[in-house]
């Protein structure tokens, strides 16, 4: 079956999440690394779900 | 210098292959895991270690967008990968191509996209030869040709041994080298680089503001291009498709790379723009491409460009490596095999590994000698023509699973115009020269090539998506196209249709597999038994069609889905299934009950539903037998199990005439026969006889399916046979009240007549007689008694018991028993103590002791001695009879007590006497048993009787 929540997910991250953090990354007074700040929190959250998915399978 | 960095570039090549090997072949699971993530983070080629930092000069923060793009499609492997991989339990495809072609069904579909996933990764390879050509040109300046040589034939040797031994594992190894590498060298110049140049981080931090780099980073013009063809080209890039769905990689191991393949890019993409700023910080008149190296040499840091120039090196290769045996295996799988008669071919695999060589050699060597001819020297430049090409396959990938409407011609034609647009308006300028067009009618003059690549890819992609809409919509789909489409939608579950085989055994499949195979056939059938766990004597129609559908993506695997259907049919071909919808409804229950956690909503309520109708069906305590077509059993309960004592795994899917004796005929017999019900057919099942009633009915769909009833009737018979038996003993009750009757009068008369002898007589012999006489009419009207009792049903003789002496009753048995058939007093031994008592009745007693020791003599014919012993603990008295005679046969031991069941000759006994014993044991309130042979002695029997001591 389709991952509904997966696609709410993606809804929420594409009309909310992105614009929002975007905005926040490339702010003219704010440091270079903030993209990768972003990017670091996407790759916690994605790990973190990953190791939901794995407990309820196991 | 330059020879410096190139013995340390080898010296680092030479430690981390060698280390990938060893952890490859020798490490455990978290190795295995390690090696896989660092083999898609090498995916990417010389992007990262080249081509990145030109981007991030032209396009600042936009390359980090491209690049996190570039992981979503790890980030969302649910949506895109899971799909594919689950259809790949099914049918394994080595390449995107493969896939495409089992959605789309024929050859046109595999020729087309083969065709364009290789024009449109011409540029990915120009990219690597352009990397390994600007390693070369700063080392050296001269004989170009000897290092393009030296490449080519390193690139043909790695490529023959992955060939020869298995592609996917061999070449994993060689790209996580390369991955590591690759990371090491990015952190590790970043990080000199920012201590030497800047003196730290914060340093640098204070010169990025300062120097207004900060605000040119900044900038995300292109940023929008850059996500979207990146994300693009990440679904369709062979290397992810290979590594996540083509080879034997877990789930756990897809759910790995949605971090941690992205969290590698973070830290690759972080060091991106320290590099950049640090290249123009000490002004570097290197081109940016080649900062990874040209810093560390600048800065005299050798180690660190040598690791550098290692790690290009090692990417480059690596990449080519796999895009070209895999690009190789495409070509053979679409073009080749399809056409050929493998048959023909005495050395199949040989022959096949000979042709992958050459392919995959002839693509290696065009693009060495393309990459000398175009014109293009930037890597940023064909990686981002690379990917727009690439980007062409992605609507027909998600279509195949997403869009059920979109078919063969809307994918063709769609291929067809985006990779033409894309390869006049992008790929072709950027190659050679940029060209200008200025159409009729139109004043503005278009350039086609780099400078207005984003105009470009996006209209490339434009055409592919409304030609592919618009012939979908125009031309119709034949019905082989929907019932794949189906197959592949993202939430349809595979149900394998009910199918005859045209074989009906593992070695018929053999035999006809050989005729293609050779020995390689005897493998593929071994393997795909074993991972079935199935044997090689299995005939169960639908454990040969699921043992066929596992050869079948076993041969998709090696040969592409063409060839492997043609093999197919050719060797083990179906028979036209005579129904129009034949589901397997077994297989059905089975997949069901794997994926039924996947299924939500209704369909979760209606799985329930089905879970509980199947309860029911289980449970009822009845056998329920459901045959499919030509007698294949596709429903068998679990009563059916407990009858049989055959589980439903073992029978399910197997014929009728599979079955076991006596089921086997029962069952056949019963389908051949026109009746809808038979009652009462006697079985041995377990040694004992039951009986059964047999009913059929057609299935509830009009169809050929049938359902048989078996109902247990052994209870009902046995019932009967009890009602029978007590007729016949309610007539025997009946006649012996008459007899007793009769027999009671004249006994009477013959008991005063004895003892009026008695009385008158003073002889002391005619006085013995008399007592005698007396004594036999006692025991006559006892008889009498009984019968009488017995024939009115008298239970009640509890107010009668009193202490009985055992050895008085047994001692008076043996003197009636000595009174005839001129019995020998002495063969009776009894050793019973007098003084022990037990609560009952005399008359019983001596009854009991005469039937037992009388059966007893009967079976002792040599005249050997019949003993009856005691034994008591104090709680119980055991009293044994024993002999040695010709023991009890065994078919009627446990039936001795029932009536009218005798082992004497007919005449000789009525089958009485024992039911006899047992009811006066029983209403003594003792036991008796028998056990033969005597117990102590391996002949004979010994009767034993129990009496509790403490009954009062």
């Amino acid at each position: 079956m389709l991952n509904y929540r997966l696609v709410a997910v993606l809804i929420f991250l594409s009309s909310v999440a992105v614009p929002l953090a975007s905005r926040w990354a490339v702010e003219s007074q704010g440091s270079w690394f903030r993209p990768f700040v972003v990017w670091a929190l996407i790759v916690f959250a994605a790990y973190i779900l990953q190791r939901h998915r794995k407990f309820n399978e196991s | 210098m330059s020879l410096d960095i190139a013995l340390i570039a080898i010296g680092f090549l030479l430690a981390s292959t060698l280390g990938s090997y060893l952890l490859a072949v020798y490490g455990g699971a978290i190795s295995k895991n390690l090696i896989f993530v660092l083999a898609l983070f090498a995916g990417t080629g010389a992007l990262l270690a080249t081509g990145t930092i030109e981007m991030a000069g032209r396009y600042g923060f936009s390359v980090v967008l491209a690049l996190f793009a570039f992981t979503m499609v790890f980030l969302f492997s649910p949506l895109i990968f899971y799909p594919i991989r689950r259809l790949s339990e099914i049918i394994r495809f080595a390449s995107l191509v493969d896939f495409l072609t089992f959605r789309f069904r024929g050859k046109a579909i595999a020729v087309i996209a083969c065709s364009s996933l290789i024009i449109v990764s011409i540029p990915l390879f120009l990219a690597q030869f352009l990397a390994l050509s600007s390693v070369y040109d700063f080392l050296f300046d001269d004989k170009q040709w000897l290092f393009r040589l030296i490449i080519v034939a390193t690139i043909v040797l790695i490529n023959w041994s992955a060939i020869k031994h298995g592609m996917a594992r061999s070449l994993r190894w060689v790209m996580a080298a390369a991955g590591f590498l690759l990371l090491s060298a990015l952190v590790t110049s970043a990080l000199v680089s920012v201590e030497s140049i800047f003196g730290g981080i914060s340093e640098m931090n204070q010169w990025v503001v300062s120097s207004g780099q900060r605000l040119i980073v900044q900038r995300m013009d292109s940023s929008y291009s850059l996500f979207v063809i990146f994300l693009a080209a990440s679904f369709a890039l062979p290397v992810n498709f290979s590594i996540v769905i083509s080879e034997h990689i877990s789930d756990n191991q897809v759910g790995l790379s949605a971090w941690a393949y992205p969290l590698l890019m973070l830290v690759a993409s972080i060091t991106i723009l320290p590099l950049l700023w640090s290249g123009i910080a000490v002004q570097s008149a290197s081109p940016l491409q080649n900062y990874l190296f040209a810093i560390p040499t600048l800065i005299q840091q050798p180690m660190v460009a040598g690791l550098s120039i290692a790690s290009i090196v090692l990417v480059a290769i690596a990449l080519l490596c796999n895009m070209s045996t895999m690009l190789a295996k495409m070509v053979l799988n679409s073009f080749v095999l399809p056409t050929k008669a493998l048959h023909q071919q005495p050395q199949l695999h040989r022959w096949i590994n000979l042709r992958l060589l050459a392919i995959s050699t002839g693509l290696i060597i065009l693009c060495a000698v393309l990459s000398k001819i175009i014109t293009a020297h930037s890597i940023t430049d064909l990686y981002l023509v690379g990917f727009s090409g690439l980007a062409q396959l992605t609507p027909a990938m998600l279509a195949a699973i997403y869009l059920p409407k979109i078919n063969r011609n809307g994918v063709i034609a769609g291929l067809l115009g985006g990779v033409s647009v894309w390869l006049v308006t992008l790929a072709l300028p950027t190659l050679f020269d940029d060209w200008n067009w200025q159409p009729l009618g139109i004043d503005r003059v278009l350039t086609f090539g780099m400078e207005n690549w984003q105009t470009w890819a996006f209209e490339a992609l434009m055409v592919n998506i409304l030609l592919c809409t618009v012939f979908s919509i125009l031309s119709p789909m034949d019905k082989e196209q929907k019932s794949f489409a189906r197959l592949c939608m993202v939430d349809n579950i595979y149900i394998p249709a009910r199918v005859q085989l045209s074989h009906s055994s593992v070695e018929q499949m053999l035999v006809s597999l050989r005729r293609l195979l050779g020995d390689e056939a005897d493998i593929e059938i071994d393997r795909a038994l074993n991972k079935l766990n199935f044997e090689g004597s299995e005939t169960r129609p639908a454990a040969l069609r699921k043992l066929r559908d596992s050869l079948y993506s076993s041969l998709t695997l090696n040969f592409g889905v063409l060839a492997a259907y043609k093999m197919m049919e050719e060797t083990l071909p179906l028979l036209t299934p005579a129904r129009s919808d034949p589901d397997d409804i077994y297989l059905i229950e089975s997949v069901l009950a794997i994926e039924g956690d996947r299924l939500t909503g209704i369909a979760s309520e209606l799985n329930k539903l089905r879970m509980h109708h199947r309860e029911i069906l289980d449970n009822l305590p009845i056998g329920i037998i459901a045959l499919g077509q030509g007698g294949e059993i596709i429903k068998w309960n679990s009563t059916m199990a407990r009858y049989t004592g055959i589980d439903s795994e073992t029978v399910a899917g197997s014929l009728v005439g599979d079955l076991p004796a006596p089921w086997h005929a029962v069952i056949s017999t019963f389908l051949q026969e026109g009746g809808t019900s038979k009652d009462n057919v006697e079985l041995e099942v377990a040694g004992k006889s039951q009986w059964f009633g047999l009913q059929k009915s057609t299935a509830i769909s009009a169809d050929d399916d049938l359902i048989l009833l078996v109902e247990d009737q052994t209870n009902s018979v046995l019932l009967v046979q009890n009602y029978i038996n007590n007729e016949r003993l309610a007539s025997v009750g009946r006649l012996a009240a008459g007899v007793a009757h009769e027999i009671g009068n004249p006994v009477t008369g013959i008991a005063c007549i004895a003892q009026n002898l008695q009385h008158e007589t003073e002889a002391a012999e005619i006085e013995t007689s008399a007592e005698l006489i007396l004594s036999q009419t006692d025991r006559i009207s006892v008889i009498v008694q009984s019968l009488i009792n017995f024939s009115r049903g008298d239970q009640t003789y509890h107010d009668q018991l009193q202490p009985v002496a055992v050895r008085d009753a047994a001692e008076e048995a043996i003197q009636i028993l000595s009174l005839t058939k001129e019995q020998p007093r002495e063969q009776f031994v009894c050793l019973v103590d007098a003084e022990i008592q037990i609560i009952s009745d005399h008359r019983q007693l001596v009854q009991i002791f005469l039937n037992l020791l009388g059966n007893a003599r009967d079976a002792t014919i040599d005249g050997s001695p019949i003993e009856i012993s005691c034994e008591s603990d104090g709680q119980k008295l055991r009293i044994m009879i024993s002999d040695q005679g010709s023991g009890i046969a065994e078919p009627i031991k446990d039936q001795l007590f029932e009536p009218f069941v005798t082992s004497k000759e007919p005449g000789q006994g009525t089958g009485l006497g024992l039911w006899m014993v047992f009811n006066l044991v029983k209403k003594l309130g003792g036991e008796i048993s028998l056990s033969s042979p005597a117990k102590n002695s391996d002949r004979g029997t010994t009767a034993e009787l129990t009496f509790d001591l403490n009954r009062h």
